[in-house]
């Protein structure tokens, strides 16, 4: 086996560990604190497949994943590291609401396009500026990116409560979308719509984008070695400006698809911790946007699973959490078996031995 | 003492260590030093010499085999281990802090305190002048290391192991970075530890400095053994067939020059301002295509500096640069390279040259992704970027399993000629070279040094800079020297000029007048 052959065995097998540790913790926490565990880890593994309904919930759950994630996948491919992920994804969902209901000469489908339009560029720009300032005046992309997804929630909430909230209704929230703008329904009775397949062309899109366009190239090339890439003559600057805004966008495209289907009204009184989620599904496809549906797919299910033990069993769905945790800790610990890898990096260099 | 002199003070056996990137750097090698002796490493780069050292010090864990000193099995976890077990190692690169005095930096984390608190300098001082009388090793305790010259700060380096106890020394390429004087003179100082019963490994590559100064050598190749000689009884023919596994001829055939038009003009150009002295002073000369001309000095004298404002990696302060006629202040790097016409195969390979995560196809396309040729509206031509690639591997010879494999797979000649072959097979007027052959085998040297003569004789203009003297005086058909950021000397022919006389320019010791050096400007 060769060594590059050995370092993708030794990924897979690490995520895959990663995922079976987690759910092992997890079914030891259910088996403690559950007074009824079989009947909890029943709802929990199999409720998500027991009705159509529920398999609606888990593809529900899943579309919006695949946006952030891929979002994170291309935010993060320059190396330089954001959050604009959250900030993104819930203006996303506001801008399309606010434009949903204030744009009047519009109706029906050209409504539901004028409006994601009006998201790619608002998000897109919106995630321009922390990579901005870093860029110009040296402050950490991170930290300010997480700062200002506060900025971002906060402008939201102030367009939310004085031009959206509508104070007649009993439910609060939003007026009522309007329902002609709404995609299609591909399973009835579930909420999924054809958003499932405008996700799974993003996700084609992406990797096209990421893997056989120059542009993708450039970003791929800065996130590797971006002295390497400032020297061939690459521009930096301008690379990662473009990395941010289409991850922006697609973080924000998530959101805003929320309005046109799933969502009667725009009920976001807080952030939606949708960035973070992004983050948990980015890692677990090694940031590769062709490994997102699997690991959206994984994540929604863990969610809709849970969420089901939380209504029909004593376990709380705040479950997912340990899950999320125990998992990120061991993905993300690049020393996890390394000792054994090297054990069999060196038995298999015996060989390679007698080629010298 | 004489008991012991013949045993091995420190004996590695069956040492293995593979890098997680699946490199093997050494494999079941056995190495012995005895006391007193100096005892050469020699192979080429990325033979495992330093790996091995590196090992014996303590920076790395071997993933198999045993160190014993004096015969008994020791675990060598850190370089505290090391110390403590009397071993010391100078570093390639110098760990030293520049800001603080000689003495300062003798004493770190063994400071002389007076009253429990406050560090005692004078005492710090005191010791400095106790150890380097000890060992004839004479140094200003209070001179700064910014201020030093770089055989001085080895010097530290050496006087540092010595004072925390060395009795082994570890000395990885000391003489990479001195000139033919300062070389000497570490001879010298050699000598005079070897006499006192000190044991010294010297890691090197250059054959004839071990045949000087050496007792014996374990001889590396390609991470295996291939044994322990004694000096005096092996020929430089041998060590050199040992190393690198065919007798290679050094001697290329070289046509003379035939200069043209100036390509590159730089015109009093300085850099550094704001950082104490300029690290670039004043400096003015042409290119022309056709020649090659070469930059000697000692590393540090603004050479880099010099290099990365022509080719637009830094911000022209004052002067001016133009490559095929374009002033190229303001221009973008990708501007420059497309119509300046400039290629540039940077000195660190690994920081600047290549992403060593991406596919050698991808490393080998990375400036020409926007070429017509091989992107049609931003989409990759992936069938025709394959093809070209595989081409290249073929025509630059890189040892490699296909254009997919990772380029951190590769050997550092490899690596290096991936680089090349991405600057230099695309039209180019200037070339840019800097430190063609560091850390490369010579077959890869040969290759490059033969590629770069092809292009001069295609019309190229080329800029060469090496901290190797034999290869900057074989490579340049004139050649100028820099010293502390200024062209101190100019040689239009190198013809009878020796590496004696480069040296003392390169040192500062000598200069020629104003106008000798303004030679090397060629009005048009």
């Amino acid at each position: 086996m060769s060594n590059k052959q050995l370092n993708q065995v030794f990924s897979i097998v690490k995520t895959f560990l990663a995922i079976l540790i987690a759910m092992v913790v997890a079914f030891v926490v259910i088996l403690i604190v559950s007074e009824e565990p079989l009947e909890a880890l029943h709802a929990f593994l199999l409720g998500p497949f027991t009705s159509v309904r529920r398999i609606g919930n888990l593809i529900e759950n899943t579309i919006p994943l695949i946006y952030v994630g891929l979002g994170v996948c291309v935010l993060w491919a320059t190396g330089k590291r954001t959050l604009s992920g959250e900030g993104c994804y819930y203006f996303g969902g506001l801008m399309a609401a606010l434009a949903s209901l204030k744009i009047v000469f519009l109706h029906g489908k050209s409504l539901t396009l004028v409006s994601i339009l009006i998201v790619i560029a608002v998000c897109g720009l919106m995630a321009l500026l922390p990579m901005l300032v870093n860029l110009k005046y040296g402050t950490d992309a991170f930290v300010v990116s997480l700062l200002f997804n506060y900025v971002m929630f906060y402008i939201g909430n102030y367009i939310f409560s004085n031009y959206l909230m509508d104070i007649t209704s009993t439910s609060s929230g939003s007026y009522p979308l309007p329902t002609d703008s709404f995609l299609p329904t591909l399973i009835p009775g579930t909420k999924v719509t054809a958003n499932l397949i405008i996700a799974l062309l993003m996700i084609a899109l992406m990797w096209f984008f990421m893997y056989k366009t120059k542009w993708g190239y450039s970003i791929r090339l800065v996130g590797l070695n971006p002295n390497c890439a400032k020297y061939v003559g690459i521009n930096v600057f301008a690379v990662c400006m473009l990395a941010q805004f289409i991850g922006g966008a697609i973080s924000g495209v998530g959101g805003g698809m929320e309005m046109f289907g799933r969502n009667p009204r725009f009920s976001w009184f807080s952030l939606t911790n949708m960035g973070w989620d992004g983050i948990m599904v980015a890692t677990l496809a090694k940031y590769k946007p062709q490994y997102i549906l699997f690991s959206a797919l994984f994540l929604g299910y863990v969610r809709t699973g849970a969420d089901i033990m939380n209504r029909s069993s004593d376990v709380a769905s705040e479950i997912v959490m340990i899950i999320q945790a125990v998992m990120i800790l061991f993905i993300g610990a690049s020393s996890f078996l390394a000792h054994t890898q090297q054990k069999l990096r060196v038995k298999y260099s015996d060989k390679v031995r007698q080629e010298v | 003492m004489n008991n012991n002199a013949s045993l091995p003070v420190i004996e590695m056996k069956g040492i293995t260590k593979i890098y997680s990137n699946g490199v093997i750097a050494n494999k079941d090698v056995d190495f012995s030093v005895k006391s007193g002796e100096i005892h050469a490493v020699m192979g080429e780069n990325g033979a495992g010499k330093s790996t091995l050292m590196k090992m014996l010090f303590g920076m790395e864990k071997p993933d198999k085999g045993t160190i014993f000193y004096r015969g008994k099995p020791v675990m060598i976890h850190q370089p505290s281990d090391a110390i403590a077990l009397k071993i010391g190692m100078v570093h390639q690169e110098f760990m030293l802090v520049p800001s603080l005095t000689v003495a300062e930096n003798m004493m770190l984390r063994e400071e002389p305190v007076k009253g429990g608190i406050f560090i005692d300098r004078a005492k710090a001082v005191e010791e400095t002048v106790k150890i380097s009388e000890k060992y004839h090793l004479p140094i200003d305790p209070n001179a700064r290391i910014i201020d030093l010259p770089v055989g001085m700060k080895q010097r530290v380096e050496i006087l540092k192991a010595l004072y925390r106890g060395a009795e082994i020394l570890i000395l990885d390429e000391p003489t990479a970075v001195l000139t033919p004087q300062e070389t000497e003179e570490l001879f010298r100082q050699l000598q005079i530890l070897r006499e006192i019963g000190h044991t010294v490994i010297f890691i090197s590559h250059k054959i004839r400095e071990v045949k000087q100064i050496c007792d014996r050598i374990t001889i590396l190749k390609n991470g295996l053994s291939m044994g322990v000689y004694n000096v005096a009884e092996i020929t430089e023919a041998d060590i050199s067939r040992l190393m690198v596994g065919r007798e290679v001829k050094m001697k290329l055939d070289k046509k003379k020059a035939n200069p043209g038009d100036v390509v590159l003009k730089v015109d009093n150009l300085c850099y550094g301002y704001g950082e104490g002295k300029l690290k670039v002073n004043d400096v003015s000369f042409t290119v022309r295509s056709g020649e090659i001309v070469g930059i000697a000095g000692v590393e540090g004298n603004g050479q880099r500096e010099l290099l990365e404002l022509i080719t637009g990696l830094r911000g022209i302060q004052r002067g001016k640069v133009s490559a095929s006629g374009l002033d190229i202040r303001g221009m973008s790097i990708q501007k420059i390279r497309d119509k300046a016409k400039m290629a540039y195969i940077p000195q660190d390979r690994l920081l600047f040259g290549v992403a060593s995560e991406a596919t050698i196809k991808e490393n080998l396309m990375a400036n020409r992704i926007s070429n017509r040729e091989y992107s049609r509206a931003g989409v990759i031509k992936g069938g025709k970027f394959t093809k070209r690639s595989r081409e290249l591997i073929e025509e630059f010879r890189i040892k490699c399993g296909g254009e997919e494999q990772t380029v951190n797979m590769l050997s550092g000649g490899n690596i290096q000629k991936v680089v090349v072959a991405r600057e230099l097979s695309m039209p180019r007027n200037l070339i840019v070279i800097d430190q063609p052959s560091r850390g490369i085998d010579v077959g890869a040297t040969k290759f490059i040094h033969e590629k770069i003569f092809e292009l001069r004789d295609a019309n190229a203009a080329i800029l060469v800079n090496s901290a190797d003297l034999a290869e900057i005086m074989e490579l340049s058909d004139s050649l100028f020297v820099m010293y502390e950021g200024e062209i101190v000397a100019y040689f239009k022919s190198l013809e009878g000029v020796t590496e004696e006389q480069l040296g003392e320019y390169m040192l500062g010791i000598n200069r020629q007048t104003p106008e000798q050096i303004k030679e090397a400007y060629y009005e048009q």
